[in-house]
């Protein structure tokens, strides 16, 4: 029943935000033609342009064609680059997945030990220490962590490149080497706000009555942690992390930007100054859809490790 | 911490203040002859590479910074405390659907709304910040829904109902000054954001456009600049860490796992 | 756990380290393999229907070849054609074709092929984007396999020279189908792969009729941003910056023993475009006040580092009637303030439209600054580019003053045009410009100085600087083009060591 009712949300939601992406497209000036055709272009031959994209039809009628592709799973033609915009946006998104990803863990990676280390020494000078971290870390924009980082590490010591991607499929090796530094930057900021979470989600579960049973029962704070804490703490954990795919993309648009990555952002970037309309809704479109099925699974998910929420 | 965080804030205001009444030299007036120059007694941190004084940028720029904080804090408070406090009070299905709505601005990140009013209203500090306050929306109304709903069950608020008040009244007078902290705490927090946002968006080119000086845009400036005068760079990224901090550790406290669920 | 996570964070950075020394895919070591930074990458390739000057860089003199070629001093020389013959009546002009030319896929080019091309641009209802440059001709013909004839309906010195850029690059008719996606030409390179977002590359075309390229591989590897570019050949990911947006950032390149600073020239005049047809600016003593109120050496010194000529006219020096006209508007600020007071526009307000470009950001800032001080007030607009920019400035004309590079060749001949943004107006320039086209060259290069002088003393723009073209090249690459005067970016003399 719960599960129906999400199920519906996220479909009203996914209508929601398809006509939200279609008006905020309509209402940008400039059109597709005139970009397209550039500074040669005579107003004959723009109008021409326009009715052979569709362009000069009402909105409702464009928006009602898109939508109706839309739900086939038709993105449509791109009339700049004359491809897919499909195949396009999956070209970019192996990129902008394999930050995120990379971005996450580098984040988890930093979190977890930086929170749980807050937490087992609260209110004592480590624990200030590892909150103090964790506030710098919060209060550096990601781009400049990421100059900073490609400054360091790949034009003094040249160990990593300054920019670029390579397809995990290509060659592993070099699409690890390529992201190392992106998701670093990315994962610094990510990574401070969740140490925050995880502190209070550890002091949270060590406070609760079974924790206490079993450190009376001569469980050290760490064994306790590690045999019931950690279980217990990820839950509120998991659930941030998913609310966090939102700013996890806009991160990665921005890092993105610094590291010369062909992502979704790039391509978002490059298509709203061609006015490739069809390519700009339908980037967004997969963006925002992203992040409402992962906030959807994430629904699933807390509700699958919290039983007690289910009858609610 | 939070002494701390008055502080550094209140740093930054001062500043900001200072700014208009007074800064060492015209911030956005261009000196050709006195390019890259290094820190000295006529500028103590130095001019950038257009001759303008580093300093009187860095002071003016706190007021941008002021400025994007309160653009997106109040857009974000004027569309979602309403929101989240009529959630609040009204239960049932239409808190639902309010909430719901609210909630589908979290799929959008902020970057992408400011993308695409950049491309709509032109690049500046205000769409920018415009875009950051829309995507806050639903934190404000989380916020607003948590704390109204707890109000809800005071006596003074069952009283008023039920000697007749119609709910709008109710809502000003009574439900607001009662969740007035936790919102103060909650912009705390959505202003050291915005002023992150208006770094980011300055980098991308979507936020202050020259001449208004701006943190973010001198960040950006300072790149080629990165091997040559790397203190470009550092002031203005040591204001922009002063003041997310000061306003972070401002609202410390509320970035509970709590308040997001 | 903490320590597992922080073990598998170092073992990421390590790890990622440790294999620092595998090669990469281009550019850094393998000297075979040449890797070129630039900045904008095309959306298409099919340039016979969309104006991106990104296609030619990459496509042209590499890719695909014309009748003719520029040279680095802006001469045409032969190419695909070995000789041509003119007419006395300069209206038919005979092309004789280089023998033994094969395209890449390995067919033989033919007239056939060049009645075809010039044919696809002016055919009717052809979506070519330069095919107002095609406009004097009436018919293209074949005389035999390698002779082709083109007759035109009035003689014409811009066709020919058009002849060197995208619009008079020979298709192979065969091969047309992929135009967007898979170009096919006669060029020293054949084209290879291309990475949407990140790369194009090149393979050298061993069957190639002239000086077979050094390279075995050529890439051209697109940045968005200038400074990711930078740091792209300072850590050895590209072998050459092909055009330095930030020159401010030079200063990092400094080190001879890792990197060589190229200084040439372009066709780029970076125009403070100012519109005749509104406003205050439709008075010529406001026009020449703005002349004379920015000081376009301390412009060109903070804003383009001190990298760029100043030329005072639509004019670059590699134009046979180039004429140094930097020195009609000298720096007069009080001169400057006098004008304006005697036109009446003290404190009237001009709206500086700026595009989203780097050189443009940075001029406006100086040119707003200045001009206040003239007595004008400016208000500055940032207009993202190209979108919103075509369309306020330069569809709606919109504006008043606006900075703008114009990198066309030859592209004086715009002020012609009164419906072109700048809406200047002027008969005579018009007359002197179809002169000039018709004419001898003795004749063309008189009448085009005549017009350089005349929309000089008009104030119809103000000629802020001429781009300079700056690459950065890692040591060991030689053979780059020095000049940017052609519309390809020819990379087959190019050798790395």
């Amino acid at each position: 029943m719960i599960l129906l009712r999400r199920t519906a949300v996220l479909a009203a939601s996914l209508a929601a935000a398809s006509a939200a992406v279609f008006a905020a497209c309509a209402v940008l000036p400039g059109d597709t033609a005139t970009v397209l055709l550039g500074d040669h272009a005579d107003p004959a031959s723009v109008a021409a342009l326009r009715h052979r994209l569709g362009t000069d039809r009402p909105l409702t009628a464009q928006y009602a064609g898109w939508a109706g592709a839309l739900l086939r799973g038709d993105l449509g033609v791109s009339p700049v680059s004359r491809l897919p915009v499909a195949a396009q946006i999956g070209d970019r998104l192996e990129v902008t997945l394999s930050l995120a990803l990379l971005g996450t863990l580098a984040a988890v990676a930093l979190a977890v030990p930086l929170g749980v280390l807050a937490a087992a020494h609260h209110r004592r000078p480590l624990g200030a220490a590892a909150s103090v971290l964790g506030q710098a870390g919060m209060a550096v924009p990601a781009f400049a962590a990421g100059i900073l980082l490609a400054y360091v590490f790949a034009v003094r010591l040249r160990v990593l490149p300054a920019g670029g991607y390579v397809p995990f499929l290509a060659d592993p090796g070099e699409w690890l080497r390529h992201l190392v530094l992106p998701a670093l930057a990315l994962g610094l900021v990510q990574g401070s706000v969740l140490s925050r979470y995880v502190r209070s989600a550890v002091l949270e579960v060590m406070r609760e009555d079974f924790v206490r049973t079993v450190r009376a029962a001569g469980s050290t704070w760490w064994g306790a942690l590690w045999r019931h804490g950690l279980r217990n703490a990820a839950v509120p954990v998991v659930t941030v992390l998913g609310l966090q795919i939102a700013s996890v993309l806009a991160g990665a648009i921005v890092i993105e930007s610094v590291f010369t990555l062909p992502g979704l952002g790039q391509l978002l970037l490059r298509a709203v100054a061609g006015r490739d309309l069809i390519l700009v809704q339908g980037t967004v479109m997969v963006l925002v859809a992203a992040v409402l099925v992962v906030n959807y699974l994430t629904d699933l998910l807390y509700l699958l490790l919290d039983p007690r929420l289910r009858t609610s | 911490m939070r002494t701390t965080g008055t502080i550094l804030a209140g740093l930054v205001v001062a500043m900001a203040l200072l700014s208009l009444a007074w800064t060492p030299y015209d911030p956005t007036a261009l000196d050709p002859a006195h390019t890259l120059l290094r820190p000295s007694g006529a500028h103590p941190l130095g001019t950038d590479d257009y001759g303008r004084d580093i300093l009187s940028m860095i002071l003016a720029g706190a007021r941008t910074t002021l400025y994007a904080g309160v653009v997106a804090v109040v857009v974000a408070a004027l569309a979602g405390v309403p929101l989240g406090v009529a959630a609040g009070m009204w239960r049932g299905w239409p808190s639902d659907v309010l909430m719901r709505g609210s909630d589908l601005l979290l799929a959008f990140p902020a970057v992408l709304l400011a993308i695409l009013l950049a491309a709509a209203f032109g690049a500046s500090t205000a769409t920018a910040m415009t875009a950051v306050g829309i995507a806050t929306v639903p934190l404000f109304a989380r916020v607003a829904r948590a704390a109204t709903l707890q109000v809800m069950t005071r006596e003074y608020i069952l009283a008023a109902r039920a000697a007749g008040r119609r709910a709008p009244g109710v809502a000003a007078r009574h439900v607001l000054p009662n969740i007035a902290s936790p919102l103060l705490i909650q912009a705390s927090a959505a202003f050291a954001i915005a002023i992150l946002a208006e770094a980011s968006l300055s980098y991308l080119g979507l936020g202050a456009q020259p001449p208004t000086p701006s943190w973010g845009r001198m960040l950006h400036d300072a790149q080629p600049h990165l091997f040559t005068a790397p203190r470009l760079a550092v002031w203005p990224g040591l204001a922009i860490a002063v003041a997310v901090l000061g306003f972070n550790l401002l609202g410390d406290g509320v970035r509970d796992a709590r308040d997001l669920t | 756990m903490r320590h597992l996570a922080l073990a598998a964070m170092l073992a990421l950075l390590t790890g990622a380290a440790g294999c620092a020394s595998s090669s990469s895919a281009a550019g850094g070591a393998d000297a075979s393999k040449l890797a070129i930074g630039a900045t904008a990458e095309p959306q298409t390739l099919d340039l016979t229907t969309t104006p991106d000057a990104a296609i030619t860089q990459a496509l042209l003199g590499n890719v695909y070849e014309g009748l003719v070629a520029l040279d680095e001093n802006g001469a045409v020389q032969p190419r695909l054609a070995t000789s041509w013959d003119v007419s006395p009546d300069r209206k038919v002009y005979t092309f004789h074709l280089r023998p033994g030319v094969k395209f890449s896929d390995g067919r033989a080019l033919t007239a056939d092929d060049v009645v075809f091309s010039f044919d696809r641009v002016i055919a009717p209802g052809s979506k070519h984007p330069h095919k107002a440059a095609f406009a004097p001709v009436q018919k293209v013909t074949a005389k035999d396999p390698a002779t082709v004839e083109v007759r035109l309906k009035t003689p014409s010195n811009g066709w020919l020279f058009s002849l060197t850029g995208g619009v008079g690059a020979i298709l192979d008719k065969d091969a047309v189908a992929n135009l967007a996606t898979k170009p096919v030409g006669t060029g020293p390179f054949t084209f290879g792969t291309w990475t949407r977002g990140s790369a194009i590359t090149l393979d050298r075309n061993d069957a190639y009729w002239g000086a077979k390229a050094k390279v075995k591989q050529a890439t051209f590897r697109y940045y968005t941003d200038p400074n990711a570019l930078n740091n792209a050949l300072l850590a050895g990911d590209v072998d050459v910056i092909s055009n330095v947006q930030a020159p401010q950032s030079l200063a990092q390149f400094k080190d001879p023993a890792r990197f060589q600073i190229i200084n040439g020239t372009t066709n780029g005049e970076v125009v403070l475009a100012l519109n005749n047809g509104r406003g205050p600016l439709k008075d010529k003593r406001v026009r020449q006040a703005v002349n004379y109120a920015i000081d376009r050496a301390a412009l060109v010194k903070t804003a383009w580092a001190g990298y760029g000529t100043l030329i005072g006219s639509m004019v670059p020096p590699t134009d046979p009637w180039y004429e140094d006209l930097a020195n009609r508007y000298p720096y007069d600020p009080a001169k400057a303030k006098a004008l304006v007071a005697e036109a009446g526009a003290t404190g009237a307000e001009l709206q500086l439209k700026l595009p989203t470009l780097p050189y443009a950001t940075a001029a406006g800032q100086f040119v707003a600054a200045q001009l206040q001080q003239a007595g004008l007030k400016v208000k500055t607009t940032q207009l993202e580019f190209p979108g919103r920019w075509l369309d306020t400035v330069y569809t709606k004309g919109d504006y008043d003053l606006s900075i703008v590079a114009h990198v066309e060749p030859r592209d004086i001949v715009k002020y012609g045009d009164p419906s072109y943004y700048w809406h200047y107006d002027n008969p005579a320039v018009k007359a002197l410009l179809a002169r000039a086209d018709e004419g001898t060259p003795e004749q063309q290069t008189a009448a085009l100085k005549q017009v350089a002088r005349t929309l000089s003393d008009d104030a119809a723009s103000d000629w802020l600087f001429l781009l300079p073209n700056l690459q950065v090249v890692a040591k060991g690459v030689t053979g780059l083009p020095k000049n940017a005067v052609s519309q390809g970016y020819e990379l087959a003399r190019v050798g790395k060591s």
